[in-house]
């Protein structure tokens, strides 16, 4: 009888203990950081900083992981296997690409933008309540350079919507859940303001190459905030967003470039050399790029997008087209339509300029080793088959595709992302300056000095083949054909196309390839011709600019308006 | 593994002390005595004619009561005495508390007979006094299948439940999804609760010998008990205790062969060429395949050039061996009851070839089990329980990766490669680099998953008379530990392609067999809680029973913070003259999900049930009735698993764990700290508002009985997209803005009869439900026939994802308006741009908005469902002398499935062609049901549409068992009990709408694509008794 008192006493205490303990369920979450933990903390604060950089564009090939990239959408290129986020660009299913694969270059960048304006925006707002780091000869935190960075990235973000969209919704301070925030779209003119007026301060914030130590290379300067500059302006005096073609927006893209170009913001110079542009740790043509490291095999884009099976490559797809082959000038630098360029059909790949061997990979060139095989008869050719791993246009990119890059033996290499280099500023100046002034010698030395570097001979006129006397519209085409080629799989063709609003003439006409035939003797013969259905793509003019994302629009609840021509 | 190996020495200590006790408790000398005694009935009228034995006792001795109910025996002090009379409820008594007072037996009343046991949340019940809706089985009904999930012996057996496979059918794997009644959330798919002996556990890889019975417990009445936990419903598994009456010894031996219900059946190398050639040639492209290989193809000529490889017929076999084994002892006496199994089994796999000395890639499952279940009676006012349960499995697979290498078997074209070379070396091409499906098995490594499981729990009752009578106090608790442990060998192999000029070209490097890391992983520690106090006390007419109990739980796997929970659960149950029956069940639970202060909710439920036949008027009413119970029940209970929110989403918190981004041309990265999605401080659990209500009748002397249940649930606060722009540069954890319910009925019916020597029992039931989605954040301009505001919670399953379509749950697509046969067709129809080009033989749509284009404004929201309208079951068990025989139909209608990843399979290395390219649209096959070849620009045609929807209906064979016992007075001389011998099957037959398809309707993928078969299983078994 005495035991059940004993166990009494011992449940009834049970239960007491278990029912007191209230914070049974109290689970503080250790290992998180609440927000005034991070910057009350100099470390976390820049580490909160630094993650803004993820939120930035980061590589060419981007589309579907690595899948698919807007040189694809251009006529820079076709993809070999139909890559849904390809196909959707270039079918003109503009919001089967934004709701797609999860890496696209609609809905993905709208989000993405947000997000990394988002964590500037609350970077800049907190900035005052980190306190001092403690003295060291490397700073934790420097609040100033911070700020500099929030801007200049914030004003990138901006840039990369309205490159896309236009006008977009200018989100300008920290909002909380149960704010409202469905906000209207700004006009061109007004995100571009904005962005120019961040670039201001970001401008007086940062140091100049010189300033940084080695180990903070890559992160903007005072140079990287003026070739952002520049490319605003350059976008916002575009025909795309200047339909009244005012000279001054021209002129301040000049003037822009031009302070660059004085050498104000650090010694920028073109690099020696072309081929190598993205394979180099530092070069004086970088002004600003993503630093990455060396880029595996298996990594981003290589063995699985741009490498032929011939090489062990997985999907040969990244397949640039006759088309743009066919704009690469030969090395006496006229272009092959000129009867006096020498150009040979039958031996096409002869005497081009030397960009051509840097960024093309074509029949029968030496290539790890061997000889490249893109014959479609006989058949057993290495580096092409009717199946669609393999090469559809009888091309593959070098840019892309380092020669390093094998599966047996195959090592690692560079493969930098490019912000901006000194070469696009030159173009930029020169675009620039033939709209506002018109074709004068600056604008001659700029596309001299880019020629002189690719290696095109200089001539008896020391004009590098390029025409003398060049009316304004003689020089646009010679300048946008320039930068078609200097800037190949870049990032920047498809968004030119966009600004100069050419895409009827661009985009919208047969994508084409060449058949190869190899002889018995061992010569080819090679036939262009207009690339299936599947590769042709489709051109409206509502594709200068991108939809909206739908479902931004529906919830929104009409206070976002569509792009002209977007359902 | 230390702490793992240690814990089984504890287990094998424990159960060589619990021998030991036995063995004491038998060797104490026993006092001889002399039992007297008198059995009354509840009136106290003395009963007659009562048979008392003495519990185990060899020698079957048996006296009867008097006519005054007066009775003398002779026993020893740790003998029960056992009394027994028929209508009346068996009593149990030890012998030493016989004599002190009259022994009263009590008249059993329908459905409150000895085996009549319901067994709820930490109780048990009559089956008369539940006024819940619990559908119980019995194992003792259930056939014995050789099968590696349980699962497959419970479809179609329980109203209520439906039970689908929803993933892998390789060994070990089985998976399967549970649901019970209908689905009234749109954010998960409702997996109800598993309990096995009140504790969430593993129930499908339990062997069937373990388990006494499976309820499913359905309504708001019981699963209040589990407030936050239950919303989806309870299954509650109850395994088999010791039997104080009876020792037994069993014995089970079954083996069986396992065959692919479905399995692809690839196209052969002529076949595949020409296809590949006319895929070719609709794409712009030509002919790949010459004439004079077509040929080769044909007459097999040069199979080294031209192979014509079978892939399937070479390396899977038509049955796969599996055995099961189950060996048991149960017994006891007054002071200890013992349950103790231990089960084999075994499944093979179905690949063959390939050889390797040092280890055998076949996939292969073994599974042991062990349950030894004790109740020990300390004392009278003291009982004790001790659970403990282990199981081991060790799952074989190829290191090449089970889904790869049959991905390879189904879908390598025919004339991919010779599997050999001439020089004996591994066919590969540059496309096919590593798809060897020999060198898969024979030089690619294998891996063993050692999975080892206890499960341990602890139970004591003391009854506290002395302070209240008719109380008890209780306290359980249950700690079960798992780990994983992965060893095997690893090894690499090169591929060769002969070319023309007579060299070879190698991919691959070949790395010889080496031991491989091993690997722990899956390291879980689950303990568990409870406590409290029953009442139980009759007072007169008035019976009442109240429970209540506090209980915490902790769930702890490696690398995060441990899974609490917390609860109070009551429970108080009250009847009137056992005809009138109220329960009310309310707890108190709390979730660490949710924040400070509004963590602890309240669901409270009632119940009541009227045993009406009882009544007066109704007995003189109808005389074929013998029963009829009306009962109802209304209640809360909560769901904390709120769908993918993070945990703690109720606290906005920053990450260590960004992205590191790289600075400098040393490349070292830094790391971020990035704020993750935005948390909601007012998120809260599901709330589910459950009516049920229902009947359990009998009939015609009891031979019939039906029960029947309408069900409505009611789901709130269910969370919901926030329909915050993406300005924020936040996402935003979900709002608690959604609501769904489902309704509908059930229907169980039983009828048992001896008609002359033919004992028959035929079985059915039958579920029907439909679900509503009643709130949702959709975007506002959304067009209607986009919206799922008022459709039933809907999806097919794709479960690969094609060019154009993500894999999972899809509800919006294209409706389709058959296949375009000429050009004048596609020139008066809307503008199809999926693909750049579309011609005769392609799928046409249906130009929803009018606009004369196809595109994502075309899609429209469908009610097109995996989960089925309606699901049932049906069969019957007969024995006549010594055969028995039972089967059961099982089936489900009003369900979809689609065929997309089916028809569409394959890529581009292998063209895309399938067994199912051979229907497809050409010029001479207008009436094609699958659209023209492509090698490219595919998207036209394998968009997602109703083009590729099928009906998932079926009725299904699910099994058969026919058994013959040898006669008693034959096997009586070898001193056996029972020997029976048995023959069963599963998956025997199934009736479908799908004509021709060669596919499973219940799993579609299943043989195709990268998927293990779902097999039959036909086998032989024998069972003995001692």
């Amino acid at each position: 009888m005495k035991n059940y008192k004993i166990y009494t006493a011992i449940v009834l205490l049970t239960l007491f203990a278990v029912s007191c303990k209230k914070d049974y369920l109290e689970r503080t979450p250790g290992v998180a950081l609440s927000e005034d933990e991070i910057f009350a903390d100099p470390a976390q604060a820049a580490r909160f900083a630094d993650n803004a950089y993820n939120y930035v564009i980061n590589k060419y090939v981007r589309f579907n992981d690595h899948r698919g990239c807007v040189a694809q959408a251009s006529d820079e290129a076709v993809s070999g296997n139909s890559e849904g986020t390809v196909t959707t660009l270039n079918r003109g299913l503009y919001h089967d690409h934004s709701n797609g694969a999860s890496l696209n270059d609609i809905y993905d960048i709208w989000k993405r933008m947000y997000a990394g304006i988002a964590i500037e925006t609350k970077m800049l707002s907190r900035l005052a309540d980190v306190p001092p780091a403690p003295p060291a000869t490397v700073p934790i935190f420097q609040p100033v350079r911070v700020e500099g960075e929030m801007r200049f990235l914030r004003a990138m973000s901006y840039f990369e919507l309205t490159k896309r969209f236009g006008g977009v919704p200018i989100v300008d301070k920290v909002y909380t859940v149960n704010d409202e925030l469905n906000l209207p779209r700004s006009s061109f003119d007004e995100v571009t303001k904005y962005i120019l007026a961040d670039l201001a301060i970001a401008e007086t914030k940062l140091g100049n190459d010189a300033d940084y130590t080695t180990a903070d290379y890559g992160r903007p300067t005072k140079g990287a905030v003026q070739a952002l500059r520049t490319r605003v302006l350059l976008y916002a005096a575009s025909p795309l967003n200047n339909p009244t073609g005012d000279k001054a927006k021209w002129a301040a893209a000049a003037a822009a470039a031009q302070k660059l170009m004085n050498g104000e913001f650090g010694p920028y110079a073109l690099q020696a050399t072309y081929g190598d542009i993205l394979n180099v740790p530092t070069s004086s043509e970088y002004i600003m790029i993503r630093i990455k490291g060396n880029t595996p095999l298996a990594g981003e884009m290589m063995q699985d997008f741009s490498m032929s099976p011939g090489s062990g490559g997985a999907q040969g797809q990244m397949n640039p087209t006759q088309n743009h082959v066919d704009m690469y000038e030969m090395a006496n630098g006229k272009g092959i339509t000129d009867p006096t360029s020498g150009y040979d059909p039958q031996k096409p790949y002869a005497n081009r300029e030397p960009r051509f061997y840097d960024n093309i990979i074509y029949n029968d060139r030496p290539w790890q080793g061997r000889a490249i095989q893109m014959w479609s008869s006989p058949a057993g050719a290495l580096d092409y088959s009717t199946t669609i791993t393999y090469t559809a246009t009888r091309y593959y990119c070098k840019k892309y595709w380092p020669e390093v890059y094998r599966t047996v033996g195959g090592s690692t290499t560079l493969l930098n992302y490019i912000y901006f280099r000194y070469a696009e500023v030159l173009l930029n100046y020169a675009e620039a300056q033939n709209e506002a002034v018109g074709p004068d010698a600056t604008v001659y030395t700029q596309l001299v000095d880019i020629r002189k570097r690719a290696g095109i001979l200089p001539g008896a006129d020391n004009l590098y083949g390029l025409k003398a006397n060049m009316t304004q519209d003689e020089m646009r085409t010679a300048i946008r054909h320039e930068r078609a080629i200097e800037l190949a799989f870049e990032d920047h063709r498809w968004y030119d196309i966009m600004r100069w609003k050419i895409g009827a003439t661009t985009i919208g006409v047969p994508m084409k390839g060449v058949d190869v035939i190899k002889q018995t003797n061992g010569s080819f013969v090679y036939t262009p011709f207009v690339l299936s259905q599947t590769f042709q793509k489709t051109w409206t003019e509502k594709q200068n600019l991108y939809p909206i994302p739908r479902a931004e629009i529906y919830k929104s609840k009409g206070v976002l308006t569509q792009n002209p021509g977007w359902e | 593994m230390k702490l793992l190996k240690s814990k089984y020495k504890y287990i094998a200590c424990l159960l060589f002390l619990w021998a030991c006790v036995l063995n004491v408790y038998s060797q104490t000398p026993d006092e001889q005595l002399t039992v007297t005694g008198r059995v009354v009935d509840q009136d106290r009228k003395p009963v007659a004619g009562v048979a008392i034995s003495i519990q185990e006792d060899k020698t079957n001795k048996s006296v009867t009561t008097d006519a005054d109910g007066r009775f003398t025996l002779a026993a020893s002090t740790s003998d029960v005495i056992v009394f027994k009379y028929v209508g009346y409820l068996m009593v149990l008594k030890p012998a030493a508390e016989v004599s002190k007072g009259d022994i009263v037996l009590t008249k059993a009343l329908i459905d409150a007979a000895d085996n009549d046991n319901v067994y709820i949340p930490f109780g048990v019940r009559k089956k008369r006094e539940v006024t819940a809706t619990i559908s119980t089985i019995t194992t003792d009904n259930l056939p014995q299948i050789p099968s590696s999930s349980l699962t497959n012996v419970f479809t179609g057996r329980l109203p209520g439940l439906a039970i689908y496979p929803s993933g892998s059918q390789q060994p070990g794997y089985d998976v399967s999804s549970f649901l019970i009644r209908g689905r009234s959330s749109y954010n998960s798919n409702q997996e109800p609760l598993v309990l096995v002996d009140g504790i969430e556990r593993d129930f499908r890889s339990m062997d069937l010998g373990e388990i006494e019975s499976v309820s499913v417990l359905k309504d708001a009445a019981t699963l209040a008990w589990y407030g936050m936990y239950s919303a989806n419903g309870v299954i509650y598994v109850k395994t088999k205790r010791g039997s104080a009456t009876s020792t037994s010894v069993t014995f089970d031996a079954q083996a069986g062969l396992q065959a692919p219900l479905q399995i692809a059946a690839p196209l052969d190398a002529y076949n595949y060429a020409s296809l590949y050639n006319e895929a070719s040639i609709n794409s712009g492209g030509t002919a790949v395949y010459s004439p004079a290989a077509l040929q080769a193809y044909q007459d097999g000529s040069d199979p080294i050039k031209y192979p014509n490889n079978n892939f399937v017929r070479d390396f899977t076999k038509r049955v796969a061996p599996t055995q099961r084994y189950v060996a048991s002892v149960t017994g006891g006496n007054a002071f200890i009851k013992y349950y103790t199994l231990l089960s084999a089994y075994q499944q093979g796999g179905f690949y063959k070839g390939g050889h390797n000395d040092t280890y055998d890639a076949n996939t292969d499952f073994n599974r042991y089990n062990l349950r030894t279940n004790i109740d020990l009676h300390v004392n009278k006012n003291l009982d004790v329980a001790l659970d403990i349960g282990g199981r081991i499995t060790n799952l074989t697979f190829p290191n090449a990766g089970t889904a790869t290498f049959l991905s390879t078997v189904y879908s390598m074209p025919a004339n991919a490669f010779p599997v050999i070379n001439p020089n004996g070396s591994y066919g590969g091409t540059s496309i096919f680099t590593q798809n060897n499906p020999q060198a898969m098995l024979e030089a690619r490594g294998a891996s063993t998953d050692l999975v080892r499981n206890m499960m341990a729990t602890l139970s004591a009752r003391q009854k506290m008379d002395g302070i209240l009578k008719g109380l008890t106090a209780e306290v359980f608790y249950a700690y079960d530990i798992a780990g994983l442990y992965r060893s095997g060998f690893s090894q690499q192999y090169a591929t060769s392609e002969l070319k023309a000029d007579g060299t070879y070209t190698t991919y691959g490097t070949p790395v010889k067999v080496d031991y491989q890391a091993n690997a722990f992983s899956g390291n879980i520690r689950k303990s568990e809680f409870w406590a409290g106090f029953d009442y139980n006390r009759t007072f007169g007419k008035h019976d009442i029973k109240f429970s209540t109990r506090v209980s915490r739980a902790n769930y702890a796997s490696f690398g995060s913070l441990d899974v609490r929970r917390e609860g109070w659960s009551n429970r108080l149950s009250y009847n009137y003259m056992q005809r009138y029956f109220l329960d009310l069940t309310a707890s108190y639970a709390g979730s660490e999900n949710f924040a400070p202060g509004s963590r602890y909710g309240f669901f409270p439920a009632a119940s009541a049930g009227w045993i009406i036949s009882d009544e007066d008027f109704m007995k003189s009413a109808t005389s074929f009735l013998d029963f009829l119970k009306i009962r109802g029940s209304y209640g809360l209970v909560g769901n904390d698993a709120i769908g993918t929110a993070r945990r703690f989403a109720y606290n906005d918190f920053f990450t260590r764990s960004a992205t590191g981004y790289t600075f400098g041309t040393g490349y070292t990265g830094v790391s971020g700290s990035g704020q993750l999605a935005l948390a909601n401080p007012f998120l809260t659990w599901e709330k589910a508002y459950k009516t049920s209500v229902g009947f359990d009748a009998k009939m015609f002397k009891q031979a019939l009985s039906i029960s029947a249940d309408y069900f409505y649930e009611d789901r709130k606060d269910l969370t919901t997209a926030s329909l915050l722009p993406s300005l924020l540069g936040q996402s935003l954890i979900y709002v608690n803005e959604g609501e769904a319910s489902y309704k509908g009925f059930e229907t169980g019916i039983n009828f048992n009869k001896k008609i002359g020597g033919v004992n028959l029992n035929v079985f059915g039931n039958f579920t029907y439900n439909t679900s509503k989605i009643l709130a949702i954040n959709e975007g506002a301009g959304l067009p209607d026939y986009q919206k799922q505001l008022g459709h039933p919670i809907s999806s097919v399953i794709s479960p690969a994802a094609t060019a154009n379509t993500g894999a999972g749950y899809v509800s919006m697509m294209l409706i389709s308006d058959g296949i375009f046969q000429s050009q004048a067709q596609i020139d008066a129809s809307a503008r199809q741009i999926l693909s750049k080009d579309v011609k005769p033989g392609d799928i046409k749509y249906v130009d929803q908005n009018g606009d004369g284009v196809i595109n994502d404004l075309d899609r429209v929201r469908t009610d097109f469902n995996f989960v089925p309208k309606a699901y049932f079951g049906f069969g019957a068990s007969v024995s006549y002398a010594n055969f028995d025989a039972n089967f059961l139909f099982q089936g489900t209608s009003g369900r979809s499935i689609t065929i997309q990843q089916l028809v569409n399979a394959g890529n581009t290395n292998n063209g895309f062609l399938n067994q199912f390219s051979a229907d497809r649209w050409t010029p001479d096959n207008p009436g094609a049901p699958y659209p023209r070849l492509l090698l490219t620009d595919r998207g036209n045609n394998t968009a997602t549409s109703d083009f590729w929807i099928r009906s998932g209906d079926y009725i299904r064979l699910k099994n058969v068992e026919i058994g013959y016992s040898l006669s008693p007075s034959f096997i009586k001389k070898l001193k056996i009990r029972q020997l029976r011998f048995y023959a069963s099957g599963l998956n025997l037959l199934t009736f479908d709408k799908l004509g021709d398809l060669p596919i499973d309707p219940e799993l579609p993928e299943s043989g195709y694509n990268s998927s293990y078969p779902y097999m039959k299983i036909y086998s032989f078994g024998v069972n003995l008794k001692f």
